[in-house]
């Protein structure tokens, strides 16, 4: 292998994929990167077994070669390169890296040894809208669970049907709904959990100038094409939980509450809610057209009121804060409508301009 | 601060002698007076004690110490295995009478031979806190047949050491049913002559710690600077200083103990075991104890903690901390079965141990989803009203049932 390329090309190449690398595996070659000289483009590949990442970059090549480098001093040497042309050269398992007039070199695994990334070729294929995907990923990923024993709450629901794109998230706790109308001319049909991580690499990947993400899928794994990325994930296996069963038809209240403000009062009253068993509860007390959050603890006390507008009955309700300042962190809109049905119901937060996300928090009993 | 008001005689401290060993005593005169221990297994030569009765006390043996080496300091020794409903039924009752004087608010259960209580509010009524106390320890010893040594004092760090304040001259052993009240001006001439080590909340470590200082008996304690304790111990080190200077304003309260409270149990083995699915076993009777126990208490434990004694007698400890806070056996047992599998495969184990703590009452995060938890829940209420009116034998899981057959089996072809 001999190439010719930039800085800017190596690290681009190298970040991309650095997440997939494993980095608790037994196995030597997985805490590697694939580097591949072929076609006049640089390939660079990772993986954990879990998640595998493929980044293309273009590059000058004088001859094709392949080789695994240690992922750890293989990035940290590309991020200290300086800006000028560089000469890659694999000789035996010896990778040469030329700069000016020094060089380094640094030693490789066998990459016959590293497991190959399938491309899913011949599955079923559908593309997403990428501005839209993301949002969606942004709404609902924060309501995934990270406890391991329960795997199907560790990643997102995400169902193409008709023309029906939804990304459901819960950890059992509360629970993040968001749909959006797509074109789906050839009825594609998919359902699937894709685990939390995938979907964070893929938001953090994804472009916003970048128009088109193309799937592919089969039952036990989805690849995600787009620009010079591919990445492949399991899918999670299980049964996710009938959603659709726990989000409520009616409500007893209502209240129409400014998003910001509604925060600031929750972050405020969470300041104060740090008693050592139970952390960050918050009690929320709605009586006429006022909505008032008291909290005190050993450090003091807070009592914040809202004059709101509200439909149906008086309630109280304690929640964690953290789930109701999730929520309001990712909702753009100006109002929130809450609905609420007595003090140990689901409580229903949705943008009040936006019929297409919904979120479901579960309130704190208090006795 | 510390004001006058606040430095009435109002906390007492009872402590149960010798619990396990008296309350075998108790329901079997027999046994009264003679050099009993409860062991383990008291079948087994390596059987660990757990409690010695004052009477064996005498001859040195202690708990903890194996069963065989008792044996060799008191040869007429009486061992007995343990039984711990047996226990909670009369802790429940000598609480029971502790609180004939004073409301549920102001007494703290803090283990089941010992508890704090206040009586402040109940001195128009019964008179003197020494007074009441003397009620107590009478009441208890002629009701139960449970002798307790009462501590009383303004604060719960002195009412402790009251307690335990009184020894044989001779062997520095604690005397039974002692009673002793700490009052404010005792600090110089009762309280700081004693060593570091009485103070309840200073263990072994931290004594050797105090003494690399220089600091050896309480009072050099109460003199020795705050801010050097605070930069070697943390908090701990501004309590101890508090404490060895009379200074305590923790209340007597129910929830006093919750902060860093904890329900375990453990079991040394009968013999070292390396075949996990005996391991699971012991787990799974540990895992019952530990949740009736918990569910009796009424809380819900956030964290599992899995105590293995390895045949190198070096304990390891694993936890998990779990989504949702649980008081279900089942959790308990797959939870702490999950945590063995981090114990190297092959290698002995001498003893198991659950904990389960950040307990909490009060609160309960509601959730989706969890209508198997919640069908569980109801069974394992059914379970322990049946257990709570027959005997906790009469319920068992598969599992333990199998175990207790081929123990009964083994036993009775020993005796043929």
């Amino acid at each position: 292998m001999k190439v010719n390329c930039s800085k800017d090309s190596l690290l681009t190449g190298v970040n991309t994929v650095l997440k997939a690398v494993s980095s608790k595996n037994t196995l030597p070659v997985l805490q590697g990167i694939l580097v591949k000289a072929e076609d006049q483009h640089l390939i660079f590949e990772a993986t954990d077994l879990e998640m595998g990442i493929r980044c293309m970059v273009p590059a000058h090549i004088e001859k094709e070669g392949v080789t695994v480098l240690p992922a750890r001093i293989f990035s940290d040497l590309v991020r200290k390169l300086p800006e000028a042309p560089i000469e890659l050269e694999l000789e035996n398992d010896i990778l040469k890296i030329n700069y000016y007039e020094s060089n380094l070199s640094l030693r490789g695994f066998d990459p016959d040894e590293f497991p190959l990334l399938p491309d899913l070729n011949g599955e079923e294929t559908f593309v997403l809208p990428v501005d839209i995907f993301k949002n969606m990923i942004r709404q609902t990923i924060f309501a995934c669970s990270t406890e391991e024993s329960r795997p199907v709450f560790t990643g997102c629901l995400l169902q193409i049907e008709e023309s029906n794109l939804r990304v459901i998230a819960t950890d059992t706790h509360r629970l993040a709904y968001r749909i959006a109308e797509i074109s789906n001319p050839e009825n594609c049909k998919f359902q699937g959990i894709i685990p939390a991580k995938t979907l964070n690499e893929i938001y953090r990947l994804l472009r916003d100038d970048e128009e088109n993400l193309t799937i592919r899928f089969n039952e036990a794994q989805i690849l995600f094409q787009f620009g010079s990325v591919v990445l492949l994930s399991r899918l999670i296996e299980g049964q996710f939980p009938n959603y659709k069963q726990v989000i409520p038809q009616s409500c007893q209240t209502k209240l129409f509450l400014n998003t910001r403000l509604f925060q600031d009062s929750v972050e405020r009253a969470s300041l104060l809610a740090r008693d050592g068993n139970h952390p960050n509860i918050i009690k929320l007390s709605v009586e006429s057209e006022r909505l008032s959050i008291d909290q005190s603890s050993d450090l003091g006390e807070i009592s914040e009121i809202m004059n709101i507008k509200k439909e149906g009955n008086d309630v109280n309700i304690a929640f964690n804060s953290k789930y109701l300042l999730d929520v309001l962190k990712v909702i753009e809109s100006e109002e929130v409508l809450v609905e609420m049905s007595g003090s140990y119901s689901p409580g229903v937060i949705r943008p009040l301009d936006d019929p297409n996300y919904l979120y479901l928090a579960l309130p704190v009993r208090t006795s | 601060m510390l004001t006058k008001e606040n430095l009435s005689l109002d906390i007492a401290l009872f402590d149960a002698n010798s619990y396990y060993a008296s309350c075998h005593q108790a329901i079997n005169p027999e046994l009264r007076g003679k050099p009993l221990v409860v062991a383990g297994d008291p079948k087994s030569r390596t059987g660990i004690i757990l409690t010695a009765s004052y009477e064996a006390r005498l001859y040195g043996v202690k708990t903890a110490m194996p069963l065989f080496q008792a044996r060799k300091l008191c040869p007429e020794l009486v061992a007995i295995s343990p039984d711990f409903s047996l226990y909670l039924d009369l802790s429940e009752k000598m609480w029971q009478i502790v609180g004939r004087y004073t409301d549920d608010e102001h007494i703290e259960v803090v283990s089941v031979d010992e508890c704090f209580a206040d009586f402040r509010g109940s001195h128009l009524l019964f008179g003197s806190t020494e007074k009441i106390a003397r009620n107590i320890q009478k009441e208890i010893w002629e009701e139960l047949g449970l002798g307790v040594s009462v501590g009383i004092s303004y604060c719960k760090a002195l009412a402790k050491l009251a307690s335990g304040y009184q020894r044989d001259p001779r062997s520095k052993i604690k005397l039974p049913r002692s009673f002793t009240v700490l009052s404010p001006g005792d600090l110089p001439t009762k309280v700081w002559p004693l060593r570091v080590g009485e103070l309840s909340g200073i263990g072994k470590r931290t004594e050797e710690e105090l003494a690399k200082l220089g600091i050896y008996t309480i009072g050099e304690l109460a003199q020795s600077s705050p801010e050097e304790l605070e930069k070697r111990f943390g908090v701990l080190g501004i309590k101890m200083h508090c404490w060895a200077n009379g200074e305590d304003e923790r209340s007597v309260s129910p929830e006093g103990q919750v902060k860093d409270h904890s329900i375990g149990r453990s079991l040394t083995l009968p013999h070292d075991i390396t075949d996990l699915e005996e391991a699971a076993e012991v787990l799974l009777n540990l895992a019952d104890s530990v949740g009736r126990r918990v569910r009796l208490e009424g809380f819900k434990a956030q964290t599992i903690t899995l105590v293995v004694k390895g045949g190198d007698f070096k304990n390891r400890t694993f936890s998990t901390t779990l989504f949702e806070p649980t008081d279900l056996t089942d959790t308990f047992y797959e939870e702490s079965v999950r945590l063995l599998e981090k114990w190297p495969k092959g290698k002995p184990i001498r003893l198991l141990g659950i904990t389960a703590s950040r307990l909490q009452k009060g609160m309960e995060q509601l959730s989706l989803f969890q209508e198997d938890v919640q069908e569980q829940t109801e069974l394992t209420k059914a379970v322990d009203a049946i257990r709570e009116k027959y005997g906790t034998d009469i319920l068992m899981r598969g599992t333990q049932y199998m175990s207790l057959s081929q123990k009964l089996r083994q036993r009775n072809t020993k005796n043929k």
